[in-house]
């Protein structure tokens, strides 16, 4: 037998591994090669339809978590936080919660008609309020939704609501969820009692309105102000705060007016402390509010707002961004026209009748079409009466089909996102004292 | 998680196979490294890697051979682009190499085998498949992958003995 040495494949593996990997450049390598590659595929589609486009992104969210058994344990122990443990288990903030016994128990429970309410825990801080509650009924939940979800306090609606969307299927006569409300603006506890709102679409439509008292104190969220102007690739980011809550963490910024790209979407947004330990951005929760093109935007992140760390670093990485003048597209419903598609990007629009738009585009960008505005600049969001999303391979087709009022044509179409990238990353210390 | 990535890949999930080849990224960057040299030619190895898989993934039949596969391609990817290199040297009668090159003992006088023999070096010893894995790689019975790596070990001791001269 001819064996070498073990010495030789020693110094062959040591030899190979001192190699340094360059991460970011093999990273952007391989978006590069994708959007190479989906610019030469011919196209398939496949359409199945879908109530809408956040179902999608959500069951995808659901399905591709992966739960820490050490922490889905300590969760589990928690009286209505059990069944969540698979939505929250990615959130090291959700976790510090917990373990930092921040959240108040209601135990509240209210029956109405063929249905049982009960909520269960609360997470309250200045940047939102997250309810967890759980349903009941001797019949099959799957065959009604809710149709209405709100805080109010004195009557007036508590924050935003940012995600109520129930990606159970299948019969049930339980389902637990949570409901999360987010704020641009600080939320104001001058007020603890509040009042929990839930419609059924059951024959009967069947109401609660449940009040509910906060005891516990809330916490002060950390703000750093920042105000630093960053360049990558040439253009310029306004830096302007950092705000830490036990929810979420937010940062605060502004793309500058000057740049010759439109920035769209910040795709990897992370906090890192001294021991490299990184709070990125949450999976299933609001990305944040605000839009690059009308100014300030804030962008949430896990929190980690129960630890002290001695050194804190913000990473923004892969910056999506067109060349602005490529950021739109335009169609003229009234003649079934497509006026213009910037050729350089790997867009199909078709107009296939007055009322319909159909437009694939490559896998991945989340709300790619949020912002649809007519020639006089008023917002067709509310026009909008159904989205159908089909997804083949490498490609999601948005059919979306309106009820125009008097809209005024041609109807421009912003691009929210778009995977290519600047060259280059944010990274800015945090001055903590 | 592994294998439910890889079927998710052939079965054409783009994002399943990038992270796929992220997960990889460490031995597909270093054995395109060991045979081009250099971080720039290396890189274009992996874009082209990424291309290349993400065109052909429908054609993989059995999920655990996925990686295998990766790594084959990367191999015929680097034998291509090494002979491009050659050939630029050769036309430009200039010495390309050496200076920004980096330079390894052991895969240095690897490279030197013939490319089926270096492929073999690689895939059993870097990337630690057994000659099962090979054998259904290379699609030759497991009683010629062991004589051909007899054959490749015994060529390497010569080359080996060559240097320490």
């Amino acid at each position: 037998m001819t064996n070498l040495n073990d010495q030789d494949w020693q110094k062959l593996t040591e030899e190979l591994e001192a190699i340094e990997i360059p991460k970011e450049a093999l990273h952007q390598a391989r978006a590069k090669a994708t959007h190479q590659h989906r610019l030469t595929k011919k196209r398939k589609r496949l359409l199945y339809s879908v109530a809408s486009v956040a179902v999608i992104v959500l069951l995808l969210f659901v399905t591709s978590i992966r739960v820490s058994p050490v922490f889905a344990q300590a969760v589990a122990k928690i009286p209505g936080f059990s069944p969540f443990v698979g939505m929250i288990a990615y959130d090291k903030g959700i976790s510090d919660i917990v373990e930092n016994n921040y959240y108040e128990e209601l135990g509240i429970v209210v029956t109405q008609g063929d249905y049982t309410l009960t909520l269960q825990n609360v997470v309250a801080d200045h940047s939102g309020m997250t309810i967890f509650y759980k349903l009941e009924s001797p019949f099959d939940l799957s065959k009604v939704s809710i149709t209405s979800l709100e805080v109010t306090q004195q009557g007036i609606p508590f924050g935003v609501a940012s995600s109520y969307i129930v990606s159970q299927t299948g019969n049930r006569t339980i389902q637990e969820d949570k409901f999360e409300i987010t704020s641009a603006d600080d939320l104001s506890y001058g007020n603890m009692s509040f009042e929990f709102n839930l419609h059924v679409s059951d024959a009967v439509e069947t109401k609660f309105a449940v009040p509910f008292t906060l005891t516990k104190p809330i916490e002060q969220p950390k703000v750093y102000e920042l105000n630093q102007a960053v360049v990558v690739d040439g253009q310029t980011i306004d830096i302007k705060q950092l705000k830490i809550s036990p929810l979420r963490a937010e940062i605060r910024l502004a793309a500058d007016e000057q740049n010759t790209m439109q920035l769209l979407n910040f795709t990897s947004v992370r906090l890192i402390d001294e021991n490299g330990e990184d709070w990125g951005q949450p999976r299933d929760s609001g990305r944040g509010f605000g839009n690059l093109r009308d100014g300030e935007v804030g962008i949430f992140m896990q929190s980690n707002y129960f630890r002290q760390p001695k050194k804190l670093t913000l990473v923004m990485e892969r910056i999506e961004a067109l060349p602005k003048g490529s950021d739109y597209f335009e169609v003229d419903f009234e003649k079934q026209k497509v006026l213009y598609v910037p050729s350089e990007l790997d867009i199909d629009v078709r107009v296939p009748s007055g009322n319909t738009s159909e437009v694939t585009y490559p896998t991945g960008g989340i709300g790619v079409l949020s912002e649809i505005v007519d020639k006089e600049g008023n917002d067709l969001n509310r026009s909008l009466i159904e989205m159908h999303v089909s997804r083949e391979a490498l490609y999601d087709t948005v059919v979306s089909t309106f009820d125009f009022d008097n809209e005024v044509n041609p109807i421009r179409f912003n691009i929210n996102s778009y995977p290519l990238y600047l060259d280059g990353k944010v990274e800015v210390d945090i001055p903590i004292d | 998680m592994e294998m439910d990535l890889a079927k998710r890949a052939i079965a054409g999930d783009e994002q399943a196979l990038v992270e796929l080849l992220a997960r990889h990224e460490d031995r597909l960057y270093r054995t395109a490294f060991a045979y081009l040299k250099n971080e720039h030619d290396a890189i274009e190895a992996i874009q082209e890697l990424t291309y290349r898989a993400l065109k052909k993934m429908h054609t993989v039949k059995e999920p655990t051979y996925i990686a295998t596969w990766l790594v084959r391609i990367i191999i015929n990817i680097c034998l291509d682009m090494k002979k491009k290199q050659e050939k630029l040297v050769y036309n430009h009668e200039i010495e390309l190499a050496s200076t920004d090159h980096q330079s390894f003992e052991m895969a240095d006088i690897i490279a030197s085998l013939p490319t089926e023999q270096q492929e073999l070096i690689y895939l059993k010893y870097f990337q630690d498949l057994k000659n099962g894995e090979i054998a259904h790689l290379k699609q030759i019975p497991e009683g010629t992958v062991k004589s051909r790596l007899h054959m490749t070990l015994k060529r390497l001791r010569v080359l080996i003995a060559k240097e320490e001269l």
